[in-house]
């Protein structure tokens, strides 16, 4: 936490839109457990933001609100140096020199931001400003302060680095898409985010890439947290399946939003 | 472990009590270093005001001492001069006072033996006290036995001369006041 974090602590709004692959879900939190949940279904905030928008504006109130969106708009990279510098803006201008090299599009499209790992890596992700700015503009149209914009994958390591057990990796998955983040000794190593077909391709995939780890990371993920953006049978399927190639889910103990800041 | 704030909205808004607590806090802190800060400062001055006077006091008693070393030397030097006059006047008149023509006299006739006649004498009146005479002698022992009493005084031989049953010598020595 920087000096200007402790300084000025953010107020959280109360009402959150977490805006998924293809639903949105309006939640009202009191003393950070929830006390209402709106499942908008058919409303991709990211690919159809107005029509979307139709469906979820009704549901809000004229508060603070925030929305958190899910992995598919970002993009994360993990940079490894030699040694970081602590001078600010000598390690932003390394990353960004870094993400130039291997990064196609134009940068100053998108927004970009990149934390601190440890002493040689940094995490940066990036998202379109377009998305940033249709979004506070549709807040702005409905008059409901938008205090918070976030990405539920971040939220959700940051809690898995906090846990009392910290899990090996986490697994948000959501109807078309799927993130997996390995994390070693709680600080995170590799990202994927994939799009399947079906249960069953998810369930390779996963196992896939967790053998690309441990031959690539020198370790042994099994324990792992589930955050289904689906549904609960949908999360129940995907547990068994993940058994069967022997790994353990640890429950997150975070109530049914570990996506959402608090 | 340090928390990854990762919040895009322009909007933010700053949690009020917190941020009250925190700034606080952080007034309170800068309050109690200031107050810290100003009572160090203070005690310094303090302590530096009277290191200050002190030296004030030893600068001054030092002036005061060498306005006085001043004096004092003015006045040694005046007593220098008067006590160097009176000196020279005082050995002027030592030196006047010491020379003596009777103990030179009662040196000659105690020294020189019946033998010898001093057929003339010349004394000079100064410091070193030198003589000058011619003698004759009626032995050559009697005259050798003079020049080695005369011996200790710087004797000069200028001339001898030799007659049938007579020695005639000019000869000069030395009788300083010390010797007599």
């Amino acid at each position: 936490m920087g000096l200007s974090a402790f300084f000025l602590p953010e107020r959280l709004p109360r009402q959150f839109i977490y805006a998924g692959d293809r639903h949105a879900e309006i939640v009202r939190l009191r003393k950070q457990k929830i006390v209402e949940r709106t499942r908008v279904a058919g409303a991709a905030l990211v690919e159809n933001a107005d029509a979307a928008w139709a469906g979820i504006a009704p549901g809000l109130l004229r508060e603070d609100a925030g929305i958190v969106f899910n992995a598919a708009p970002f993009i994360y990279n993990f940079f490894e140096f030699d040694k970081l510098p602590w001078q600010k803006k000598t390690l932003s201008d390394l990353v960004a020199w870094r993400l130039q090299k291997i990064f196609p599009e134009n940068i100053e499209a998108y927004d970009h931001r990149f934390f601190r790992l440890d002493g040689k890596r940094v995490l940066s992700i990036l998202v379109k400003k377009a998305l940033l700015e249709k979004t506070e503009r549709l807040f702005a149209e409905q008059r409901v302060p938008l205090t918070y914009i976030g990405n539920s994958t971040m939220e959700i390591m940051a809690r898995a680095r906090r846990a009392k057990t910290a899990p090996d990796f986490f697994l948000e998955s959501d109807q078309a898409g799927c993130t997996l983040l390995f994390l070693n000794r709680r600080s995170p190593i590799y990202i994927r985010k994939f799009k399947s077909a079906s249960a069953a391709d998810t369930g390779d995939e996963i196992t896939k890439t967790v053998n690309f780890v441990r031959n690539n990371y020198n370790i042994d993920p099994r324990r792992y947290w589930l955050i289904e953006h689906q549904d609960a049978a949908a999360a129940a399927a995907m547990e068994e399946q993940l058994a069967g190639a022997d790994f353990s889910r640890l429950q997150t103990g975070l109530g049914a939003a570990p996506h959402l800041p608090a | 472990m340090k928390k990854n704030n990762y919040n895009l909205a322009v909007g933010r808004k700053i949690r009020p009590g917190a941020f009250a607590l925190r700034a606080g806090l952080l007034l309170l802190a800068s309050l109690l270093l200031g107050g810290l800060t100003v009572a160090n400062l203070l005690r310094l001055q303090q302590k530096d005001r009277v290191e200050k006077s002190e030296t004030g006091q030893r600068a001054s008693r030092q002036k005061e001492m060498d306005r006085l070393g001043g004096l004092r030397q003015q006045e040694i030097a005046a007593w220098k001069n008067i006590w160097l006059s009176e000196l020279t006047a005082v050995n002027r008149l030592i030196e006047r006072k010491s020379f003596s023509f009777i103990a030179r006299l009662d040196f000659l006739e105690r020294t020189f033996s019946p033998g010898i006649r001093i057929r003339q004498l010349s004394l000079v009146n100064d410091v070193r006290g030198q003589v000058a005479m011619t003698i004759s002698a009626q032995s050559l022992q009697e005259l050798f036995a003079l020049y080695k009493k005369l011996a200790p005084y710087d004797l000069v031989i200028s001339s001898e001369t030799q007659t049938p049953g007579d020695y005639q010598v000019n000869l000069s020595f030395v009788i300083s006041n010390e010797k007599l």
